[in-house]
């Protein structure tokens, strides 16, 4: 039994992160912690798997308790040996380069013997269904498979508690799936599960409580069928996703516009990394101005690396690719098509939000001018002082989104740009697209997102087998086929 | 994979070690010689992608040696100077290589074997990840550099090029200090602060492939010294 009683997390200035908190969690019960980012739902986890303990700057008043005795007087590997850890970015985790020596490293830390290790890591490989990948390198693996590998690599330990940290963030369709499977089975086993999570939709079939944390408080406990019930008005209100995936029959679908700018791709070739296998085969399409295209397609497929050939930045490729009618060479293209990557930290250089913008672009009147019709567009005039690294994840995600709108590219390409975010930011990264776009550029995002297909997309491109499986336009019925489509994906 | 022999991680130690001792003081038949043996080395292990990188060294070498002592020409000298000293590092690099490319877990077993303590054996392993990690992240980063018209090449880099390294170094910060706070946290709740002695999965053993090699590394070295 998990049991916080009055818990007050403060920053050492002062600042508080939780306070008052108190949270109940009794054997074998699953519990979501769900609610706007920054809330302070991550900060629990790491109370309860005493990570917090060892963070300096904070101070931590209030009881913690696990089967009544105080977290914070445990040695950090008695309460290895009690909770689990999953965290939000797999790549991160690993200390070995192959998956066997991987999952080794719990058991090697406690000095068993290495017949035991091996039946240890052949029990938790089988439940994760990595047995045929044990002697692979994890460098290789997909994303899916990482997460995986993170999971088998804690569940070594044959814990009785297990936090998980957004582990869906970086999952496609059957990922997920499979994640629900798992904690599925884990509930069945009589585990105690603790997560913290944007995405409900995944978890509302087995989750016995969500607790609303928000401003560091648990706000409110819902049952199951409360939380079912609740409309999406009451959920956006919340600031939560979706508990069920259903299409957004009254989002705003574009209609296409005439004029403005077009990008083709004539028998569009983009080549793997060297010499392999063409990665895609004869690309044909051509995308216009106010369309929003959703590119979509399993992972590894090929859509980052098309994203790289389309914005000058790969070489990797054969055949044509022009712009507004002209035949778009690659050094051209690194001026006409602006790629946002997924992972936002790389991108900002500046010391403030304001000269993020102006990284690379001269201060000229009508350049500042712009700048700040872009940020007060984009909500990010109030943070213009403020710098970069110091924004929440969907407030660095607009600012990398602001600094392509600050360019005189035509085709703007981003790359998940909701990873990982809550429904208020995911809703204004759609908003904010559908604003730009009727603005008269292109935008084409790489995405798995169904909520951000549902809210943003006019059109959906979707990969498979080195080619286009499906493209069509997004209206008011075509949620049940892009749900299908996504689930495919392997 | 290139099909290999496996070595236990305590030979791969020793004969980086040696190698790198019989470097110093070796005339340049004698660092050929050594080359030699070490290219063997690493063809038995696997490694060939880089071979033709070093005989590239190798070639130059010669070629400027032959340059310089016909022309005298001060740029010749220079270059063959340079490239002498590059090529005295080959056989510690084609051993080192080899010794990299293991994986980690058994390096870690050979520390375990050898005692080290677990702080030590930890910071090893992850100081042996970091280098792969920092070089991904550098390489993403100079990719938005080039797309923002600031990276090393551009007009920007040219006219302020301590402005490009701060473009650089400011995510890349940011990036490891992430990094390094999600890996200590994996590491934490893994038990890797345990007191006990960390053991190993893979058992360490020395086969016969170790004792010939060995050997063989101890004949070469003893004919090296008695020439001297």
């Amino acid at each position: 039994m998990i049991e916080l009683k009055n818990v007050a997390v403060r920053t050492y200035q002062g600042a508080p992160i939780l306070s008052n908190f108190s949270l109940t969690v009794a054997p074998g019960e699953l519990v979501v912690l769900s609610g706007p980012s920054g809330g302070g739902k991550s900060t629990v986890i790491r109370l309860i798997n005493g990570l917090i303990y060892m963070d300096d700057a904070l101070t931590v008043d209030g009881e913690a308790e696990i089967d009544h005795a105080p977290i914070e007087k445990m040695h950090s590997w008695d309460r290895s040996e009690l909770v689990g850890s999953v965290f939000q970015d797999p790549r991160s985790q690993f200390f070995a380069s192959v998956v066997k020596d991987e999952l080794a490293f719990y058991c090697e830390n406690f000095g068993m013997e290495p017949r035991q290790i091996e039946k240890r890591i052949q029990q938790a490989a089988e439940e994760q269904g990595l047995i045929p990948l044990l002697d692979h390198r994890i460098m290789t693996l997909s994303s899916g498979e990482k997460q995986k590998v993170a999971i088998a690599s804690v569940r070594v330990a044959r814990q009785k508690i297990y936090v998980l940290d957004e582990p869906s963030a970086n999952l496609n369709a059957t990922a997920t799936a499979e994640l629900t499977a798992l904690l599925m089975r884990w509930k069945a086993e009589g585990h105690t599960i603790v997560l913290a999570e944007h995405r409900l939709h995944y978890l509302i079939g087995l989750l016995d409580r969500m607790v609303y944390v928000n401003d560091g408080r648990a706000v409110r406990s819902y049952s199951r069928d409360e939380l079912a019930n609740l409309s999406s008005e009451q959920l956006a209100g919340l600031g939560l996703r979706h508990t069920n995936l259903n299409w957004d029959t009254r989002a705003f679908r574009l209609g296409e516009q005439h004029g403005g700018h077009i990008l083709t791709l004539g028998h569009l070739t983009v080549n793997g990394w060297g010499g392999a296998d063409p990665l895609l085969r004869d690309l044909d399409l051509s995308i216009r101005s106010g369309e929003l295209v959703m590119l979509t397609g399993a992972n590894g497929i090929g859509k980052t690396s098309l994203a790289r050939v389309l914005c000058g930045l790969s070489k990797n490729s054969e055949g044509m690719i022009s712009v507004d009618g002209m035949l778009a060479s690659r050094r051209k293209r690194s001026r006409l098509v602006w790629y946002v990557m997924q992972e936002a930290d790389y991108q900002l250089f500046g010391e403030s939000v304001w000269e993020e913008l102006f990284v690379g672009v001269r201060h000229v009147k009508e350049m500042d001018r712009k700048a700040e019709r872009i940020l007060r567009d984009l909500e990010l005039w109030a943070l213009r002082d403020r710098h970069p690294s110091t924004l929440s994840g969907g407030e660095k995600q607009r600012v990398t989104l602001a600094v392509a709108l600050m360019s005189n590219a035509s085709v703007i390409i981003l790359d998940e740009p909701t990873s990982g975010l809550d429904w208020k930011n995911l809703k204004q990264v759609a908003e904010c697209l559908k604003r730009e776009a009727e603005k008269g550029r292109i935008f084409l995002v790489i995405t798995h997102d169904y909520e951000l297909i549902s809210e943003a997309g006019t059109r959906l491109i979707h990969l498979r087998n080195h080619a286009i499986n499906a493209d069509f336009p997004l209206n008011t019925s075509s949620g049940a086929y892009v749900l299908d489509l996504l689930a495919q994906d392997e | 994979m290139t099909k290999r022999i496996a070595l236990d991680p305590r030979t791969k130690v020793i004969v980086v070690l040696v190698t790198g001792f019989l470097i110093f003081g070796s005339s340049v038949d004698q660092l050929l010689l050594l080359v030699a043996a070490m290219a063997g080395y690493a063809i038995l292990n696997g490694s060939r992608r880089s071979l033709f990188f070093y005989l590239l060294v190798l070639l130059f070498y010669f070629l400027f040696d032959y340059l310089a002592s016909e022309t005298h020409n001060i740029v010749f000298v220079s270059m063959a100077f340079i490239s002498y000293f590059i090529v005295c590092f080959l056989p510690a690099l084609l051993a080192g290589e080899v010794l990299a490319r293991t994986p980690t877990g058994q390096l870690m077993a050979a520390l375990a074997y050898w005692r080290v303590p677990k702080t030590i054996s930890i910071a090893f392993a992850v100081s042996l990840r970091f280098i792969p990690i920092a070089g991904m992240e550098i390489r993403a980063i100079h990719e938005v550099m080039v797309q923002r018209d600031v990276s090393f090449f551009s007009r920007t880099g040219w006219t302020h090029p301590w402005r490009a390294f701060e473009y650089v170094l400011v995510p890349l910060m940011t990036r490891l200090l992430k990094i390094s706070d999600e890996l200590t946290a994996s590491a934490v709740t893994r038990g890797a602060e345990a007191p006990q002695r960390r053991t190993s999965l893979h058992v360490i053993k020395f086969q016969l492939a170790d004792y010939l090699i060995l050997f063989l590394l101890f004949v070469l070295a003893a004919a090296l010294l008695r020439a001297r």
